[in-house]
């Protein structure tokens, strides 16, 4: 499909697949701090915060799961981290790809759901790879792990995006990132509007789309 | 309150305890002087120094180490009153719950966004 298989010295890049890296959850409603030589304790991160003024150790749950290199290949050479984007199974990612099942469902969410919905990156099935189904990249969940570390378990890397599917990855990435919040209904004219709060009742008109109409 | 006889009672140990050796020792015993003026003037002055000490601007080193050593008791019994106490195996539980619960979260934010957006049939 989309993948290359670099040798094992090959450099680290952008789009390059390990599998397994550990994703590190910590809560900051529950703290698990490791005390020396006695029980650990939970606590809040703003009382941890307040009372701790020195680094300290906490017990955090970590799933090793396959990510994707989102640093770009300069950084990947040079700099002292390396930043990762978690893969999941894309349903699990994508709400909508539950109700896929035909051909055409997943033609519609791959081809036109993936220019509308831009938090995630789709990955197609391939055994070499490790993925037996659709994976997704999920650019809201990210991984950071130590350059050298991540040099020195090359071997773990199962793929990279060919140049194509890379060339996609890095504009995913970029548009992801600059993305930002705007009210999509404000230049709906107020029947639009109104057709519009069937599905968004949440919406609140502009100044603009109430003129002329009674408050 | 700061005062220069408790520097001068606080300064390292070379100032207490000089490395050089006099070279008074040995020396005869010098016969019994009159007191002099100079010396009830020399005795005085030093009184004056001591009164007006207090009003000197300089940090009492004792006084420092005590606030810290104050700080340092109330950061310990803050640490002690931090959270709750736990064993390592409600620890362990905690943490999977975390883990589960962030997982959880993630697939109940995407069937949001699901909802949210597009759906099926308009695509």
């Amino acid at each position: 499909m989309i993948y290359d298989f670099p040798d094992t010295g090959a450099p680290i890049r952008q789009g390059d697949i390990f599998s397994p890296l550990p994703r590190v959850e910590i809560s900051l409603e529950e703290v698990v701090i490791a005390a020396e030589g006695g029980p650990p304790r939970v606590a809040k991160w703003q009382d941890v915060v307040a009372t701790m003024t020195d680094s300290f150790n906490v017990v955090v749950p970590v799933r090793p799961v396959s990510a994707i290199v989102a640093t770009q290949d300069c950084d990947a050479v040079h700099s002292r981290d390396i930043t990762l984007c978690e893969i999941r199974g894309f349903r699990d990612v994508e709400g909508i790809a539950k109700l896929a099942s035909s051909p055409k469902s997943w033609k519609n969410i791959l081809t036109q759901h993936a220019r509308i919905n831009q938090k995630w990156y789709y990955l197609p099935p391939d055994s070499r790879v490790g993925f037996s189904e659709k994976m997704a990249v999920d650019f809201l969940v990210t991984i950071r792990v130590a350059r050298v570390d991540l040099e020195k378990l090359r071997s773990f890397r199962t793929g990279r995006l060919n140049s194509v599917a890379e060339a996609h990855f890095r504009e995913r990435i970029a548009e992801f990132f600059r993305r930002y919040p705007y009210d999509e209904w404000y230049a709906l004219d107020p029947d639009e509007l109104q057709e519009y709060k069937k599905n968004y009742p949440d919406a609140k008109p502009f100044p603009w789309q109430t003129e002329g109409q009674p408050q | 309150m700061v005062s220069a006889y408790t520097v001068l009672v606080d300064t390292t140990e070379s100032v207490q305890a000089p490395t050089v050796v006099s070279t008074t020792i040995g020396a005869l015993p010098s016969p019994p002087r009159p007191v002099s003026f100079f010396s009830k003037a020399k005795v005085a002055g030093f009184a004056a120094l001591l009164l007006i000490s207090p009003v000197t601007t300089m940090r009492d080193p004792w006084l420092l180490d005590k606030q810290l050593r104050d700080a340092a008791v109330t950061v310990s019994v803050y640490r002690e009153s931090l959270g709750r106490l736990v064993t390592w195996s409600e620890a362990l539980q905690i943490t999977k719950q975390i883990l589960l619960q962030a997982e959880r979260e993630r697939i109940e934010y995407a069937d949001w966004d699901a909802e949210w957006g597009l759906q099926m049939e308009e695509l």
